[in-house]
């Protein structure tokens, strides 16, 4: 009997330990630092001797709660990093030719206790670490010997690559390989690209949202109602350069208390080629066919400047065959509505004259305008992130075969013509 | 203690294990396989897939319609003698244990990667295996009641799921329509054979089914269910990543469902309910093999009850499952099985026995 019963308790631990097998990796909430945002820059090996400066161990030490008397030990230590009196390793060794780092990586994640009862006022928001590494994805194995939170992508709203980083096709598909690969990351990360340096802008605390992360995604996200953000997710930045190896990338100025997401850095093969201003990120989202709401105030009657906003917008691509030659054509459709107009003019925005006059002349606006980004793109970068040889492969699949051997030259080479469309509707409460 | 040899299966049940048994691991990589051999056009290889699969179950049907009341064991003996024909019954055996063993094996790998990242291997096939050995030591009638309960919340989830996919989907994608060679088309075809395997299951049920005349309804529906389940994951998936970036993805449906995000706190990341849900495609797959094998072994050792063969399968099958490196070779192995292993026991085999048997009963006529 006895030993039945022993048995069946064996039995029992057994089952026990293989059934509860879900909490094996259990993490509870608050032990996890949830990632909200990514900087990655390359690394400036100044930047670290900043931190190994006079001054800012000065700072270090004043900041530190030791007393003054209480001096910490002073350890010299040779490149490696390593004391020479007890052989033992300290710091983290020096960079020099032969360890120079790749990447100087930011990591922001939200002070959870904040959001607890038991916060105190003073206590941060968020929390931003910025350290030297070889690998991004990596960094959080590296953040571990410091944190002890488990740092989790699972959440990662924006990554933000520094300027001098998108420089280099290298470490620009480094980085895109890393994000696309880890399983923790969401493939609808918003990408951004920065002005200066990634740190600089998670560094800034923006009045309305301060934890930068959430503040850039909010922005991204309204994108799509907006006309001058365009939202960059992760996968689509992927897609399309896997499909014509160009993308555009959204970008983001840093500002003191601010953080404006404007205009766009257009890449081919991996490498930043030039800057998109607002109005060009305008018209490049209606000739994708992206836009659903844009507001376009270049129009001047008499001394004021009339704003329409637009409603509804339908684009269609064409492919037209002119004597052998192919011709792109995008048809714009657009509806919208006057919201400013001179006050007692004597011409009402909605009848004839007026209208049709309101009409042409933003169809003379955004052809130009249309014909302007063309330029840029065609000759200045280029660089076919309008799609034009997708949309060939996947409309001409005859012509594409002849057309991808040297696509960067057929592509001057290709006719674009965009026929603007605009329909006048509303002119809000006022005739 | 139920008794075995009662339990009959009806018309919607065998339907109903149609679906289950076909729709199991092989979905989450089906559309990366199929993107690397046709491009854009595997809406078409997957439609074509079903249909030869459709075609080589009627083979199955007729074979096994010779004589409704025993399995194909018998009808093997019948044909090729009393040895060979239990070494062909053997071979059938680890079939389903080897194809046991690749479920196994994926639903573990793909569990680890995004729900268990630091629990063992090891202790995720065998949690996965006793909780599928449990069940399937009872009868056929209980298996299917079990499926009946599972399947049509999976599809329901997958369902709903796709409409929240919907918004993102670029149908431009699918474009151009098949630009392919002949020769391409049947590489294709050869990629879908594993998501389509299962089926030949019912080589040993034909005696548990109540209606046999009406299993050719049952089965075209399951098909039916399948390849569209199918259409709809694959169109999908090239819709939203485009051929080319599909091609370098190891698990695309799940990629595909994973970034749903319905009104921010809804539905967020739901992949581990994407990872769940495969695991009880796979674990109805599974139970069915497992017990499928033990029928097997129980008519060719003559016994009365088949639920102590279960548990011997899965030493074997946990052995197997843990043999291959990584994911990537377990995906070369399942290939080399199912276009050898699986065409010989799917298609080939009942082949020669319909003819053997058939030729003997017209000389048995005559």
């Amino acid at each position: 009997m006895r030993i039945k019963k022993e048995a069946a308790l064996a039995i029992l631990i057994i089952f026990l330990t293989l059934f509860l097998s879900g909490c094996w990796d259990r993490v509870e909430i608050e032990d996890r630092g949830y990632v909200l945002a990514l900087g990655v820059d390359k690394y400036d090996p100044s930047d670290l001797n900043k931190y190994e400066s006079n001054e800012y161990i000065d700072l270090d030490r004043k900041t530190q709660k030791f007393s003054p008397e209480q001096k910490k030990p002073d350890i010299k230590t040779n490149q490696k990093g390593i004391d020479p009196q007890t052989k033992r390793k300290v710091k983290p060794p020096l960079p020099n030719s032969k360890n120079e780092y790749k990447f100087a990586v930011t990591v922001l994640f939200p002070n959870l206790r904040t959001i607890g009862k038991d916060s105190k006022p003073d206590e941060q928001m968020r929390f931003l670490f910025v350290r030297p590494a070889n690998n991004v994805i990596g960094i959080r194995n590296y953040l571990e010997r410091e944190i002890n939170k488990r740092l989790y992508y699972g959440y990662l709203k924006v990554i933000v690559l520094g300027r001098d980083l998108v420089e280099e096709p290298g470490y620009m598909k480094e980085v895109l390989d890393g994000l696309s690969r880890e399983s923790d990351i969401p493939q609808n990360t918003f990408l951004l690209v920065s002005e200066t340096t990634a740190r600089d802008v998670l560094n800034t605390m923006p009045l309305v949202q301060p934890v930068t992360g959430i503040h850039l995604f909010e922005i991204s996200k309204n994108a799509s109602i907006y006309g001058r953000v365009i939202d960059t997710p992760l996968s689509q930045v992927v897609n399309s350069f896997i499909d014509s190896n160009c993308a555009v990338i959204s970008r983001v100025e840093p500002g003191v208390e601010t953080l404006k997401v404007a205009g766009a850095a257009v890449f081919k093969n991996f490498r930043f080629v030039g800057w998109l201003n607002e109005k060009q990120l305008q018209i490049y989202k209606l000739l994708m066919g992206k836009a659903k709401h844009t507001f376009i105030d270049d129009l001047k009657y008499k001394s004021t400047y009339i704003p329409f906003v637009t409603t509804e917008i339908q684009t269609q691509k064409k492919i037209k065959n002119e004597k052998g030659r192919l011709k792109i054509v995008y048809n714009l459709r657009i509806e919208g509505e006057v919201v400013e107009f001179v006050f007692k003019s004597g011409y009402k925005v909605l009848d004839d004259p007026i209208r049709k006059y309101i009409q042409n002349e933003l169809n003379k606006i955004l052809k130009t305008r249309a014909e302007d980004l063309i330029y840029l793109l065609k000759y200045r970068y280029n660089a076919d992130v309008l799609g034009i040889g997708d949309l060939i492969s996947k409309r001409r699949a005859k012509d594409w075969e002849k057309l991808k051997k040297n696509w960067d030259d057929e592509f001057k080479k290709i006719d674009i013509e965009v026929i603007p469309d605009v329909r006048l509707r509303r002119s809000g409460t006022i005739y | 203690m139920i008794i075995n040899d009662n339990d009959k299966i009806s018309s919607f049940q065998c339907f109903v294990l149609f679906v289950s048994v076909m729709i199991g691991i092989g979905i989450m990589f089906m559309p990366s396989s199929v993107a690397k051999a046709v491009e854009q056009n595997g809406w078409f290889v997957v439609l074509l897939g079903g249909m030869l699969s459709f075609l080589a179950f009627l083979l199955i049907f007729k074979l096994t319609m010779l004589d409704p009341d025993v399995t194909v064991i018998e009808l093997l003996t019948n044909a090729f003698g009393k040895i060979v024909g239990t070494v062909f019954s053997i071979m059938y055996v680890i079939y389903f244990i080897i194809f046991s063993s690749f479920e196994t094996r994926l639903i573990a790998e793909t569990a680890k990667e995004f729900l268990f990242t630091l629990t063992p291997n090891e202790v995720l096939v065998i949690t996965f295996l006793l909780s599928c050995a449990y069940l399937s030591r009872y009868g056929v009638e209980v298996i299917a009641r079990m499926c009946e309960v599972l399947m049509p919340g999976i599809v329901l989830i997958i369902i709903i799921l796709s409409f929240f996919v919907y918004q993102r989907l670029d149908f431009s994608n699918l474009l151009p329509v098949l630009n392919i060679s002949f020769l391409k088309l049947l590489k294709g075809i050869g990629t879908t054979i594993f998501s389509f395997l299962g089926f030949e299951v019912f080589l040993f049920f034909m005696p548990y089914i109540r209606r046999k005349d009406k299993l050719i309804k049952s089965a075209f529906f399951g098909f039916l269910v399948t390849v569209l389940l199918y259409e709809v994951i694959i169109i999908f998936a090239t819709a939203d990543f485009g051929a080319k970036e599909m091609q370098t993805m190891v698990w695309p449906t799940l990629n595909l469902f994973r970034d749903v995000t319905v009104l921010e706190i809804v539905i967020e990341r739901p992949e581990s309910i994407v990872v769940a849900l495969w695991m009880i495609t796979t674990y109805t797959t599974e139970i069915i093999f497992l017990m499928t094998t033990s029928l097997i072994l129980a008519r060719i050792f003559n016994t009365k009850e088949h639920n102590f063969f279960v548990f011997l399968q899965l030493p074997f099958i946990y052995i197997l499952s843990l043999i291959p490196q990584n994911i990537s070779e377990t995906q070369r192995f399942m290939d080399y099985f199912s276009y050898f292993f699986a065409t010989f026991l799917a298609l080939f085999l009942p082949l020669v026995t319909y003819t053997v048997l058939s030729v003997k009963r017209k000389v048995k006529k005559t």
